[in-house]
């Protein structure tokens, strides 16, 4: 017998197969139960926590000028990639003239760049936003870019985990889930060297939120 | 097979028979003393204000310890039905009884993607199997890529704590240690503040993210429903592990599961602010079988090594509570004990209260009788812990079984023996107590004991004890005092 | 009226009767007659902490026997009280016949400041006290017991004593029974901690629920010289703390 049916049949040898019954209805806290206007200032607020950048535009059509604008705020080099997202490449880059695009990425041309993404969701219980895998999204636009920048839909804000299950399992079809849900609250940081909290570990050092209204 | 028990024999090895001796060095170590203090103050505020900012944080105390016992009254259904998933979404799960069969499976993995160097992410289980000297061993090199865990690493050492690795070392100490390791990459520029340190162990272990053939994590959670890995992190190191590398292996222990994505979420609320008191740590993945076809990017191949190594054996007695643990170090940052020795002194990857219950089930009591015999049962332990595993009773429930199996030291056996023999017969109890009084006046100077032989001496080392000063209670209740 | 049995504890009866003295003129100003049976001896904590689960279970049943006429047991401990009143149950399987009387034991069985506050309602214990006194929460009554502001509360009726809050007053002092003598080095350095927290207070006197902790904590003073007295919750509530 090989070690999945021994441990199986040591299982339910020891738990007598007890079939108790599942535990129905979900506790929710209450900073997880927000709507409307509220749920969107709550967001705003968590995710300036988290460190986030945050940046309110109208339009979409503004992102890239925002961007621009963020670049220059932080005197980083105005190249910029840009997701295969259809929410972005319909977007005006051209109409920033001090402003360079890419669309390689790969992982060497991602490597401590400034990146855009768009996203799935954003939860206003956490300020946390929600990437996931498909065929226009490379899940380290997330992970390889020193600067992230996140394109997030008022609209898309959920109340909670469970929204962000939702909006998760909507991405993946008729599959579960995509391949890779990446719930991200902020830049990377790490507490490792003497529990001082020290940003850009591994990941982002900077994310920042442009929120557009609808 | 020799017995039917053999297989699952558990494997880890431990120096938990030095604790006194380890608790002492530790004492003496002002570093160490230093570092101690955030986790006894820092760690235990944070959490306190975390969870303050949540009313219902008891409410789903509750629930996650409901559903962890559902889970566990049901954990062959439920890994069955994460088989199921994992392996519809393309992945493969691997069964492994003990450290020596994990092991074995993740060599193997590694051999056929010919893996010359693999990048992990912090894994506890991963430590339990000392997995890194086996495939080491196979020729293959590992890089630690939690910044906490590559630090030990490079130091040959055991994590200090189950969620920081390294906080028992100063900034000095980590900047030497790189200097010395980051010579082979041509960097010999020496750093020395947090922010350099950080930045340095990031571009020498970018570089080996994207040359890794495999990556190997942990999992904080399995989701039955969907067949995924749940992964936590700050750093953003486990994703980096879980998205370049070719291959992908999570390896973690069978009592991680949780039925759906909905129970998920309780214990996401919770972990972080157990932990650190956060609303929510940086990075929290889900990842769900390997890369698709139409996906861009992640691992082509994506393997689970569900490890048993004596965790069937706490299900069904007086130790399944505490299957529920999640792992968050909060009852280490409340314990006394803790926060005086560190981790290093425990002699095992788990420390703490946690490691006091978990140790002897992996490691055997006889080489952990230690680690539940050392805790004064103060109980903040059980009232830190989110899932409210009744971590005192459980360290209780291991003296009881060194008692049944004769390890209690032969004094103290005897001691007790004669105890319970004195406490059945009153006038004897009586005479006893009065004796003792008696003796203690004798050996006193002005009221105060300095010295007491033998076993007793151990109170005397630390501190003196004041002699009692008239006869014991019940005699002079009995000639007649009541006030 | 209610009868009370005082459960007078092993550390009190040998080495500080004073405070079974002080438990009772208390419990006698809350308007109950207390007694205290001839034949009491331990609860048997030492052996249910040691692993001898059989002879705890044996302390328990004798125990329970000895109280059975009585309304109340009441003990000036958290730890004796949490033995008794949440340990003992769990020694005995659900259809034990021995854990009926144990359980009907545990039901009735009082940590003082708690039966003066909850069971009593004393709200005045008519005592003084002239100073600053800080106050220790010794473990178990804090965690088992949920005892916190019951001596809070029967100490703020005090007159003359002003109540100090020690930073770490939840925070174990390192006695835990066997634990002190077994692991000195850990002990020691925990009751340095909390020496050194109460010393920060600049009060002249410390109180707490447990005669464990306070022989730890007033051996430690002792060691470093210190002049601080440490005395027994009761002590003080009975005016007897001078």
């Amino acid at each position: 017998m090989g070690a999945r049916d021994e441990i199986l049949g040591k299982l339910v040898r020891r738990t007598k197969g007890s079939g108790a019954t599942g535990i129905t209805g979900h506790l929710k806290p209450a900073m997880a139960m927000t709507t409307g206007e509220e749920m969107v200032a709550q967001f705003r607020d968590k995710a300036a926590k988290l460190s986030c950048g945050l940046s309110e535009l109208s339009r979409l059509n503004e992102v890239p000028g925002e961007i621009e604008r963020v670049l220059g705020e932080i005197g980083v080099e105005p190249l910029l990639h840009v997701s295969n997202e259809p929410e972005l490449a319909s977007l005006p880059w051209e109409d920033i003239p001090g402003l360079r695009t890419s669309r390689e990425m790969n992982r060497d041309a991602l490597d401590g760049v400034a990146a855009v993404s768009a996203c799935a969701a954003a939860s206003a219980e956490t300020g946390a936003l929600v990437l996931t895998s498909d065929a226009d999204h490379v899940t380290a636009i997330a992970f390889l870019p020193d600067f992230h920048f996140v394109v997030l839909r008022k609209s898309q804000i959920v109340p909670g985990f469970e929204g962000i299950w939702s909006a998760a399992r909507a991405r993946g079809g008729n599959r579960d889930l995509p391949r890779a849900v990446n719930i991200i609250g902020g830049p990377s940081r790490t507490g490792d060297i003497e529990a001082t909290m020290v940003m850009g570990a591994h990941g982002p050092r900077h994310v920042h939120i442009l929120l557009v209204d609808g | 097979m020799t017995s039917p028990n053999e297989w699952h024999t558990p494997e880890m090895h431990v120096t938990s028979e030095r604790f006194s001796e380890n608790a002492r060095h530790a004492l003496d170590d002002k570093v160490l003393q230093g570092g101690l203090f955030i986790f006894a103050k820092g760690f235990t505020a944070l959490r306190e204000i975390g969870i303050s900012q949540v009313p219902e944080f008891g409410d789903m105390r509750d629930r996650a310890r409901d559903v962890k016992d559902h889970v566990l009254a049901n954990l062959g259904d439920y890994l069955e039905q994460f088989e199921e998933r994992v392996i519809a979404n393309g992945g493969r799960v691997h069964w492994a009884r003990n450290a020596t069969e994990a092991n074995e499976i993740i060599a193997r993995l590694c051999a056929e993607a010919n893996a010359k160097t693999v990048v992990k992410s912090k894994s506890m289980v991963t430590e339990e199997l000392e997995l890194n000297p086996h495939l080491e061993k196979q020729g293959i090199e590992v890089f630690e890529s939690d910044l906490g865990e590559y630090i030990i690493q490079l130091r040959k050492e055991k994590p200090f704590h189950i969620v920081g690795p390294a906080l028992h070392l100063t900034k000095e100490q980590v900047s030497d240690t790189f200097y010395e390791a980051h010579k082979r990459y041509g960097r010999t520029e020496k750093v020395t503040e947090k922010e350099a340190l950080v930045r340095e162990a990031r571009i020498v272990l970018r570089e080996r993210f994207k040359q890794a053939d495999v990556g190997i994590t942990g999992a904080n959670f399995l989701v039955a429903e969907t067949g995924s890995i749940a992964l936590v992190t700050n750093e953003g190191n486990a994703d980096l592990s879980a998205t370049l590398p070719r291959h992908h292996i999570a390896v973690t222990g069978i009592e991680k599961i949780v039925p759906t994505l909905e129970d998920l979420g309780v214990f996401l609320r919770l972990l972080p602010r157990s932990a650190l008191g956060l609303d929510t740590a940086n990075y929290l993945s889900l990842y769900t079988g390997p890369k698709r076809d139409s996906d861009p990017d992640g691992p082509e191949t994506f393997d689970i090594v569900l490890v048993d190594n004596g965790r069937s054996d706490m299900l069904g007695n007086e130790f399944q509570d505490m299957l529920r643990c999640i792992r968050c170090g909060a009852c280490l940052n409340g314990c006394p004990v803790f926060t005086s020795v560190g981790g290093q002194a425990y002699g095992s990857v788990y420390s703490g209260p946690m490691g006091a219950v978990w140790t002897p089930a992996l490691a055997g009591i006889t080489h952990a009788a230690n680690l539940p015999n050392a805790s004064t049962f103060c109980g903040k332990c059980e009232e830190v812990c989110p899932v409210r595993i009744p971590l005192p009773n459980l360290m209780r429930h291991w003296r009881e079984r060194e008692f049944e199996r004769h390890y209690t030291p032969a004094g103290q056996r005897w001691g007790m023996g004669a105890w319970r023999w004195i406490a059945a017969r009153p006038a004897v109890y009586r005479l006893v107590s009065s004796m003792g009084g008696r003796i203690l006046r004798a050996m006193a100077a002005r009221g105060w004991v300095k010295k007491l032989p033998g076993f007793a001496g151990g109170w005397t080392e630390m501190r003196d004890l004041k002699a009692p000063e008239g006869g014991s209670f019940l005699d002079q209740y009995a000639k007649g005092r009541r006030s | 009226m209610a009868k009370v049995g005082l459960f007078v504890t092993c550390i009190v009866n040998t080495m500080r009767p004073e405070i079974g003295f002080a438990s009772l003129k208390l419990l006698e100003r809350a308007g109950f007659e207390a007694e205290v049976p001839r034949d009491q001896t331990c609860c048997g904590q030492p052996n249910m902490n040691g692993g001898d689960k059989a002879g705890a279970k044996e302390f328990a049943c004798r125990l329970a026997k000895l109280y059975a006429s009585y309304d109340y047991v009441v003990a000036p401990s958290g730890s004796c009280a949490g033995t008794i009143r949440t340990h003992y149950p769990d020694l005995f399987d659900e259809d034990d016949p021995d854990g009926v009387p144990v359980k009907e034991l545990a039901a009735k069985t009082w940590e003082l400041t708690s039966f003066l506050t909850e069971v009593a309602g004393l709200a005045d214990v008519e005592a003084s006290f002239d100073g600053a006194l800080a106050y220790h929460d010794s473990c178990a009554g804090l965690r088992e017991l949920k005892v916190k502001q019951q001596p809070r509360a029967l100490l703020k009726t005090v007159r003359g004593l002003e109540l100090k809050e020690l930073p770490d007053a939840e925070v174990c002092c390192g006695f835990g029974g066997l634990f002190c003598v077994k692991y000195p080095d850990v002990s020691g350095e925990m009751v340095r901690k909390k020496v050194a927290d109460i010393e920060a207070t600049d009060a002249k006197a410390v109180a707490m629920g447990d005669a464990g902790c306070m022989l730890n904590i007033e051996g430690a003073l002792a060691r470093k010289g210190s002049d601080i007295k440490v005395w027994h919750v009761a002590e003080v509530l009975a005016g007897l703390a001078k």
